[in-house]
């Protein structure tokens, strides 16, 4: 024990003192493009069906619950077949358009550029990609996404959209993945007046929404639709699922204990061992090797495709001195990696030893493969002032009794406690954390929902 | 027979081997007819598939074998791990048809497989684990963590192990990371290779139940760890930085082996190596001065000379059981994943310390060779993967036997020190004239340099005088008396003018490379005795003479085949650094081009005008050094093989052939370094090549240079 206590100590030391200087992270976009803000209250006219508010949450349980609350960043309407809002913009011959987007159960935005050409917003589906999925584009014909990128009812959406006027398509991107790259919807002239129609099914929300009007090709926009990975080796999992060790590099620095683990329903996840602790999620392509395996592989990180969701990839457990004390941010001390075994479906349950606390932690799709399960097991706990910190960001929203909205909308996390578990929401710095108290040897399940 | 055909497909190898090996051999019978001391008419040349035979292990298409470690199971089924992290089992390997089934996926770059009572040990990046099938269906499902360690993530923090040694313990091998030197690197005076994490640069140990501990040191890309004959720890080093050239070393704890980034973890507690980077020399001496200076500092056991027999040492088995002839038994077969070849090596115990000789044994490898083990039936099966290195096999990976055939090569055996010269055996009695004449052999001693530059030159290079013979009775063995020992140098042993016994037959392989380390007391040779025949001074004189005709008759007849000469710097006028004084306005074109990793030029294509004034600055971001040569169009490959055939002459001429289609050059550039030449454009429009001609670039490292108006 003591001595995988001295060489995580060794650890620590080394990658704090190899990481003082900065990788490059490749999943963002450097020098973003110069953006006008189009001001919610300038768009609406009077009587519109749409309204403003300050936050807005459509609960993917119940189509009838909406929540609301004053303010003037949102625009939204729960109108049922609400007359269009319609957004006029400059002449050019190619307008960029990015916004964020919340659909409630069973709505749909769609935007409408004019000429018959239009992108669907929809629910995420849980059958294979056709003319009915999210990020479906129409014009002459329809045109499916390349992948399926959309995010859970009730969550903040981005879309990314390059549109030309002669009736091509530079390029959708939602939630960060690019589903298309140059499509033709029509045959059209080189420049026009831009008029955006937003026309609503069911509950919706928009908010910052931005945009630019060009006349000349943009190599920053260019940079933006295109891929962020070199896509020559892309790990599919077909049969089994794939357990695969590996190097990630998130915003933070490159971790080199991470597992990351593919499930062939597309639903996907990455854990840093030596935080016992999911590092992110993902649905749709599972992960590019381009890097570890061609030539001598320099830069050699597992790179996760489709949208991923970071978490911030600080430990699980920890033991605080009082219940305000701040969370650890480096990795766990005192920790011991087991390893991992495989079950019957060949999905792997690893196992820690932590301070004398044996830990089993097991991660499973859920039935409809849209959310991951996390079902852990304490043995052995010794000493009190334990704390397990489910999640964390900017603010934490309980948006029902067993359910929280995570970092400004973006997952949930649901949890079923014993009744003499409580969790703490608390305020640390700039951050927000889910926390629980771990009392005594248990299991827990909590469900991570996006 | 379906063997044969299986040979025939590698058709560029086969060439290649007969270039090397039938043309040396006419070469040598030629010279020894010029001489006037040949008897026999030109003989069939034996080539070494004559003896030894590369099989390809057949394997479905699905399967793609970057074989990172080999391991041999109770039921004669041979296991492997690959690149992409998959542990496949080969049934029935040495059977026409053998079949592959997967037993477990997703370990990160395992380079080493172990294999032990029901379960496999691999080291993967992070750490050492035990993968054992529990439930027995043939898939793996228990992957228990031995040990982890700490990494920066570089991708040259290989872990090469674990090995099982005759103590009970596993050992593995920390390659440092590759971003040691440069603007905006820490500490250049470490060299081109780091130590960014705890205990890179070291052979760590793990006890059975998952205690590491740091065991020895001063390791710089130490690519192959294994046992000889008797169970005791040897490891192989690659050229670079400190390392002058390859070697295989014996280990023992607390030993120093010369790279000084390791040095960044002895100071922390558990380290058996009290050295610190002030203890290393910083006056560019030569290696075995620096063994002597340095306190701990080891010599390696065999040193493998870099670019005649290796250039990227890797695994190695050794022969228990004389599965390659009962003549190799006990000695060792270190592969080469730049050379694609197996080299041969013989130790014995001088003073209480490994050293040795080392011989060639087989090239024409598919691929890089990186790992090796022996099969039940006394294969040897040989894993490949060349990782972005080039290798001179030009597949990307593989999986080959090596398979005796039954026949005896006339071969030398091994050569042992004695106080006063060499006893060399071989495996079949030679011709006792040839035997006992002094001009059969050419000897020269030589050493690398110890510092922080990429490689070496050969230095203090030195020919020996032969001043006596003793043939055996049974014509097995020749005891040679040299003039002096210089102990601490590589001795070149050449035996070119020996024939076999009533064949005739030249040696298989007529060279060899012993490191004498130290030279052992009191076995001088007994003047009395009526067998040993002295050699005068006069007849020196006459060899010397004979040595300058000897290179003039055979320059050109490929590669290795030549004595080692002082090597004269390329003329001058091809490679001009300052801006001549003419080019009163400066250059008409300047042209800045660089390096890629995976051994390219980041410029594929020039353009110039015909005649114009072109200053080209090289810059090499690389790791590894490399130099820029101008050829005339076509001569890519001619100028890259023979800056091979250079052999040990190509360090100190940069590599860089006397050649009239060489047009201009420059020097060999260490890692992160720049270099600018000047030269004026052909004034003949037309299609020029440009390359790298360090060993085993140029098959990728080229570009062409257009010439038009």
């Amino acid at each position: 024990m003591r001595r995988d206590k001295i060489l995580m100590g060794y650890v620590m030391t080394v990658i704090f003192l190899v990481f003082s200087f900065s990788f490059s992270s490749p999943f963002e976009i450097k020098d973003p493009v110069p953006l006008s803000k189009l001001e919610p209250k300038a768009l609406l006219a009077k009587g519109s069906d749409w309204k403003l508010a300050g936050y807005v949450w459509f609960d993917p349980a119940n189509k009838k619950k909406m929540v609301h609350d004053r303010g003037e960043e949102i625009l939204y309407t729960t109108v049922a077949g609400a007359a269009p809002l319609e957004i006029m913009l400059n002449e050019g011959k190619a307008l960029y358009l990015e916004f964020d987007y919340m659909l409630s159960a069973g709505g749909q935005l769609t935007v409408d550029w004019g000429q018959n050409q239009s992108l669907a917003l929809r629910t995420i589906g849980a059958s294979a990609i056709n003319e009915g999925s999210n990020g479906t584009l129409s014009g002459n014909s329809s045109y499916p996404p390349r992948v399926e990128a959309g995010r859970d009812i009730g969550l903040w959406q981005h879309a990314q959209i390059w549109l030309s006027a002669d009736g091509r398509v530079y390029g959708v991107r939602l939630n960060g993945v690019t589903v298309h790259q140059n499509v033709r919807l029509k045959q059209l002239s080189e420049s026009k007046k831009w008029n955006i129609i937003f026309q609503s099914q069911g509950p919706v929300a928009l908010r910052n929404l931005q945009y630019t009007i060009s006349d000349k090709s943009d190599e920053r926009l260019e940079a933006v639709f295109d891929f962020p990975t070199e896509r020559k080796i892309i790990v599919k999992p077909e049969d089994d699922p794939i357990v695969q060790r590996c190097f990630i590099e998130d915003s933070t620095f490159k971790r080199t204990y991470c597992v990351a683990v593919g499930d062939p329903r597309g639903i996907h996840y990455v854990i840093d061992q030596t935080q016992a602790n999911v590092l992110g999620v993902w649905k749709g392509e599972f992960y590019d090797a381009s890097t570890m395996w061609i030539g001598r592989g320099p830069l050699q990180v597992a790179q996760p495709l489709g949208s991923v969701i970071w978490f911030d990839g600080k430990p699980f457990i920890s033991r605080l001195d009082n219940p305000e004390s701040t969370w650890p941010a480096g990795a766990l001390s005192g920790l011991s990696i087991k390893g991992y075994e495989l079950g019957k479906d060949r999905r792997p349950v690893f196992q820690y030893s932590w301070n004398g606390i044996g830990i089993r932690d097991e991660i499973t799709p859920g039935e409809d493969a849209q959310s991951l399960e996390r079902t852990l097991v304490f043995e052995g706990v010794n000493q009190p002032g334990i704390w397990l910190r489910l999640a964390a960001g900017s603010e934490i929203k309980q948006v029902d009794k067993r359910t929280y909205a995570i970092d400004d909308m973006k997952f949930y996390i649901t949890l079923v406690l014993p009744k003499d578990i409580r969790p703490t929401v608390r305020k640390s710095g700039t951050l927000t954390e889910l926390l629980i108290p771990l009392h005594a040897d248990s299991q827990l399940t909590y469900t991570i929902k996006w | 027979m379906k063997k044969d055909i299986l040979l025939d497909l590698f058709y560029p190898l086969r060439i290649w081997l007969a270039v090397v090996f039938v043309v040396n051999g006419q070469a040598v019978i030629a010279q020894h007819n010029h001489q006037g001391m040949g008897t026999s008419a030109a003989v069939p040349v034996a080539t070494e598939k004559d003896y030894y035979r590369i099989e390809t292990v057949s394997m479905p298409e699905n399967v793609l074998p970057e074989v990172g470690g080999l391991a041999s199971m109770e039921d004669g089924s041979i296991a492997f791990v690959t690149r992409r992290g998959e542990l496949w089992i080969v049934h029935n390997p040495e059977g026409g048809r053998p079949y592959t089934t997967l037993y477990a996926s997703g370990l990160h770059e395992p380079l080493g497989l172990h294999y032990q009572n029901g379960s496999f040990y691999v080291a993967q990046r992070a750490e050492l684990t035990k993968i054992t099938d529990v439930d027995g269906d043939g898939k793996a499902d228990r992957f228990e963590t031995i040990t982890n360690w700490p990494l920066s993530g570089n991708y040259c923090e290989y872990n090469h192990g674990p090995v099982l040694a005759n103590d009970g313990n596993f050992y593995i091998n920390f390659n440092l990371a590759d971003n040691g030197m440069g603007p905006g690197r820490e500490e250049p005076f470490y060299g081109e290779m780091g130590s960014h994490a705890l205990w890179r640069g070291w052979v760590v140990q793990v006890t059975p139940d998952g205690k590491l501990s740091p065991y020895a040191a001063g390791l710089r890309s130490p690519a192959g760890l294994g046992v000889n004959a008797q169970g005791e720890l040897f490891y192989t080093e690659n050229q670079g930085g400190w390392v002058g050239t390859g070697y295989i070393a014996h280990v023992e704890k607390g030993d120093f082996f010369g790279h000084p980034s390791s040095l960044k973890s002895a100071i922390l507690p558990g380290s058996p190596v009290h050295l610190t980077s002030a203890d290393i020399p910083k006056d560019d001496p030569l290696f075995h001065d620096a063994v002597r200076k340095v306190k701990g500092m080891k010599m390696p056991s065999v040193r493998i000379p870099h670019g005649v027999l290796g250039k990227s040492t890797a695994g190695f088995v050794a022969d228990k059981d004389g599965y390659f002839g009962p003549f190799f038994k006990d000695q060792l077969f270190v592969g080469d994943e730049g050379m694609s070849n197996i080299v041969r090596v013989a130790m014995e115990k001088v003073n209480g310390a490994y050293q040795g000789v080392v011989f060639p044994f087989r090239e024409g490898f598919v691929s890089g060779i990186l790992r090796m083990k022996w099969g039940a039936g006394g294969a040897l099966f040989v894993g490949m993967s060349d990782r972005g290195w080039s290798s001179s096999g030009k597949e990307r990976q593989g999986l080959e036997r090596l398979v005796w055939t039954g026949k005896t090569p006339f071969e030398m055996k091994t050569v042992k020190a004695k106080s006063d010269g060499f006893e060399i055996t071989f495996t079949l009695p030679v011709d006792a004239d040839r035997a006992v004449n002094p001009e059969s052999y050419t000897i020269n001693s030589f050493d690398y340099r110890y510092h922080q530059q990429y490689g070496s030159n050969i230095e203090d290079l030195k020919p020996a005088r032969i001043s006596g013979i003793r043939l055996s009775e049974d014509r097995l063995s020749v005891r040679l008396v040299l003039d002096e020992m210089r102990a601490g140098y590589i001795y070149e042993l050449r035996c070119e003018g020996l024939r076999q016994q009533h064949e005739g037959a030249p040696l298989l392989h007529p060279f060899g490379f012993y490191s004498l380390n130290s030279v052992p007391a009191g076995q001088y040779v007994d003047s009395a005795d009526p067998l040993l025949i002295p050699v005068s001074e006069k007849n020196k004189a006459e060899t010397v003479e004979d040595e300058a005709q000897k290179s003039k008759i055979n320059s050109n007849t490929g590669r290795n085949n030549k004595p080692v000469e002082n090597a004269k710097p390329a003329p001058a006028g091809k490679r001009i650094i300052t801006i001549p004084p003419s080019w009163a306005s400066g250059p008409d074109q300047t042209i800045t081009i660089g390096t890629l990793p995976d051994l390219q030029f980041n410029i594929k294509q020039l353009d110039v005008k015909p005649g114009a004034k072109i200053k080209l600055v090289f810059s090499n971001s690389d790791d590894m050094p490399h130099n820029l040569l101008i050829v005339r169009g076509g001569a890519t490959n001619e100028i890259g093989e023979s800056a091979i055939a250079l052999g040990l002459k190509g360090p100190n001429m940069q590599y860089v052939p006397v050649s009239d289609k060489v047009l201009y050059h420059t020097n060999l550039l260490q890692p992160h370094t720049v270099e600018t030449i000047y030269f004026v454009a052909p004034g003949k429009p037309g299609r020029y090549e440009y390359l790298c001609t360090y060993p085993g670039h140029y098959q990728t490292m080229r570009g062409i240079l257009n010439v038009k108006e």
